[in-house]
């Protein structure tokens, strides 16, 4: 699995949502992407990239796109 | 500090103190008795330390309902300044002791977020006085554990669902502290890493069924202290999922 389809599917299993909807998705842009949610993707995400995340950029991580980003700076995941 | 005086008819418990929170509204409790107390879900409580100093507490209790920073976040004080022993659920412990544990995650970011919307500092704030500490309980049991202290009876239940490490903690077959397990008019939340809802519709409602009685006080992480009747709908726990 690439990183890509990893990172997707960890958005996808996480709010169960198909990957036509990651696309410009944001924080509580789906009932499920709440504060709960939100700790639900950092966890997976961790688990899937091995990485722990910074406060700041849990906090920062408020869509679909600035999360690539975020993981892809700060964290050296290249999709 | 809240102290609760509960009777039934003619009969008149003990006090039960309690101290909120403030980062998230979550609730400590205090029970003494003859120079000791229980305290379930510690935080960090200047009126705390005076009361447990007014009733020469020098040991202390400490049952957790579950592993969630906002139930453990003053653990480490009483530790400093008591004899104390901890006591939770064998995978809150497991996680307590985990390196992760160092980071009050959900905390941290409701806080944050709170922030940003109300150009707040709570965030600034809670990271001056909040102090990441991983844990060893004293004592752990997988299903449950009875203890006798002091003429009164604890009972701790192994409830998963909201947390893995999830726990039901009965004093005295009267006062029930059910953590975030069992709230009034606050929905359970199962969406957590680690929290599993059909732990909690399969292991955690029957027991509830079966333990909780009329008469009982439940003592809830979140809000105040409510009777099992004012959940009971067409008689039957009304539970709701977030």
């Amino acid at each position: 699995m690439t990183n890509l389809e990893k990172y997707n599917h960890v958005f996808c299993e996480t709010f169960k949502i198909t990957e036509e909807q990651l696309a410009g998705l944001k924080y509580q842009g789906v009932p499920m992407w709440d504060s709960v949610g939100h700790m639900t993707l950092v966890a997976a995400l961790e688990d899937a990239f091995d990485i722990m995340m910074e406060t700041d950029d849990i906090i920062s991580l408020s869509s679909y796109e600035e999360g690539k980003k975020i993981l892809t700076y700060n964290y050296e995941i290249e999709y | 500090m809240d102290r609760f005086q509960f009777r039934r008819g003619d009969e008149s418990f003990a006090p039960i103190y309690r101290s909120i929170y403030d980062p998230v509204k979550s609730n400590m409790y205090i029970f003494i008795s003859s120079g000791e107390a229980v305290i379930i879900d510690p935080n960090i409580s200047d009126e705390a330390a005076a009361l447990l100093e007014e009733n020469n507490v020098h040991r202390v209790i400490i049952g957790l309902t579950h592993e969630h920073h906002d139930h453990t976040s003053g653990l480490y004080w009483y530790q400093e300044h008591f004899d104390s022993t901890v006591i939770c659920q064998k995978y809150c412990a497991e996680c307590m002791d985990s390196k992760k544990y160092l980071r009050p995650m959900l905390l941290k970011f409701i806080l944050g977020k709170e922030d940003k919307i109300g150009g707040t500092h709570k965030l600034e704030e809670f990271e001056k006085v909040f102090v990441p500490r991983q844990y060893r309980a004293d004592v752990t049991y997988e299903e449950e554990l009875f203890l006798n202290w002091d003429n009164h009876k604890l009972e701790l239940i192994h409830i998963p669902g909201h947390s893995k490490g999830s726990s039901l903690i009965i004093l005295d077959e009267n006062f029930v502290f059910t953590g975030d397990s069992l709230l009034k008019d606050i929905p359970i939340i199962t969406r957590f890493p680690g929290s599993i809802q059909s732990d909690y519709e399969q292991i955690t409602l029957p027991i509830l069924r079966k333990k909780l009685r009329n008469n009982m006080i439940l003592l809830p992480g979140h809000g105040n202290p409510f009777i099992i009747n004012d959940i009971i709908r067409e008689g039957e726990i009304c539970v709701n999922f977030r």
